[in-house]
């Protein structure tokens, strides 16, 4: 059984895939229902490892649903990034940022899901570059990729240069 | 003022949250389900004790045998007869299975927009008219604000005779609503529907699907995502 405290960290990480409030309520039923039908106890003596493990090994069932269903309604497509780093990329590029709330707020629908899901991963569960990029199946090279571009994003699409302040140096 | 992106990020994610309606759904979800595993679990890994083997299990299984048929020749009554519904064992396993297949159903429904078979804004008249029907429509107390009926046609869900009642929502879009009696045999596992439990949703080919009990029948609208 998920506690209510792991059913709101899950729906907000299907939120964050979703970017829909009633969407992500589907998606989190969905998920939950799968997970507990394979077997995935949570009670002692079940095949799950730990709480976190357990959170984990959701976030990855959810992630799964949701491609699926984006792949059959054809709702967003999934592009291929470049193996090949620019040069002043590093896994701190986003620890640097500063940003006022609602700036974020204005530039928020122009994150895709997969920059959401970045975003989540990193500063809600605060995982590193390498583990985000092991729980979507990814590599890091593409994470920090990633990672660039959402930098780019919000520093392009910040009305004022002084609302952000990107540090250039590693 | 001016905070890390990380900070910024946190409570923009932190925003949603679920209701407690929400909650409620999974964790009545969650126990269905979890009933469903306990004796999966636990079998395998018992071992049992075997009293009998060999030649006394043959003996054993004959005597059983034997006593069955003389005690339904004493009561005139085949011994071979099955119990009567099964459903019970079900139950726990189809709560979602159950609701989908609902959903699905009536989706496909509301998605045809059949011709009406009486069109009135007046609830007592559309309801004198299902006369054939082996209840009373109802006028449900989590449905009806806010939207002006058209009509009525008969239908089905899962083979069972239900009432499909046409509304018009205050937006300008159209909502169906079935009603049929609520029969846990027919609708195995939609227990924790039962006792004023709240609506369950989902969401089925881009509509929004609501399930619930209300007086004795099962409610299902079908309607545009809020």
């Amino acid at each position: 059984m998920y506690s209510r405290d792991d059913l709101q960290k899950l729906y907000r990480y299907c939120c964050s895939l979703s970017g829909d409030g009633d969407a992500a309520y589907d998606l989190l039923q969905s998920a939950i229902e799968k997970v507990l039908r394979q077997r995935f106890s949570p009670e002692p003596g079940g095949s799950a490892k730990s709480p976190e493990h357990k959170l984990a090994y959701t976030r990855t069932t959810i992630r799964n649903l949701y491609i699926d269903r984006c792949r059959r309604q054809a709702l967003v497509s999934f592009e291929a990034l470049p193996e090949e780093l620019p040069a002043d990329i590093n896994a701190n590029t986003l620890e640097e940022l500063v940003i006022q709330q609602k700036t974020l707020e204005e530039i928020w629908p122009l994150f895709d899901a997969t920059d959401r899901e970045i975003l989540f991963l990193w500063a809600v569960q605060g995982l590193s570059a390498s583990e985000v990029a092991e729980e979507t199946g990814s590599t890091r090279n593409t994470v920090l990729s990633r990672i660039h571009r959402i930098r780019q994003k919000v520093t392009k699409l910040t009305p004022t240069k002084r609302s952000i302040s990107a540090g250039g140096h590693s | 003022m001016n905070k890390s992106l990380r900070q910024a990020l946190i409570d923009q994610f932190e925003q949603p949250s679920l209701t407690e309606q929400q909650f409620q759904q999974l964790e009545t979800m969650q126990q269905s389900l979890s009933q469903q595993s306990r004796p999966q679990q636990t079998t395998p890994k018992k071992k049992f004790h075997r009293p009998f083997s060999g030649r006394l299990k043959i003996i054993a299984v004959s005597a059983c045998v034997f006593t069955a048929v003389s005690v339904s020749l004493l009561l005139n009554r085949p011994f071979y007869s099955l119990p009567e519904t099964n459903t019970y064992k079900l139950a726990p396993n189809m709560y979602m299975q159950t609701a989908r297949a609902i959903a699905k159903e009536v989706v496909k429904n509301h998605l045809h927009m059949k011709p009406l078979d009486v069109q009135s804004a007046n609830h007592s008249q559309v309801q004198a008219f299902f006369s054939m029907l082996d209840f009373s429509p109802i006028e449900s107390s989590y449905y009806t604000k806010n939207r002006m009926m058209l009509g009525g046609r008969y239908c089905s869900i899962k083979g069972v005779t239900a009432a499909q009642l046409r509304f018009k929502s205050q937006h300008g879009q159209l909502e169906t609503l079935y009603q049929v009696p609520y029969d846990a045999e027919f609708f195995p596992g939609l227990s924790g529907l039962e006792n004023k439990a709240p609506p369950l949703i989902l969401h089925e080919r881009g509509l929004k699907v609501s399930l619930w009990v209300e007086k004795g029948l099962l409610m299902v609208s079908a309607q545009a995502p809020d």
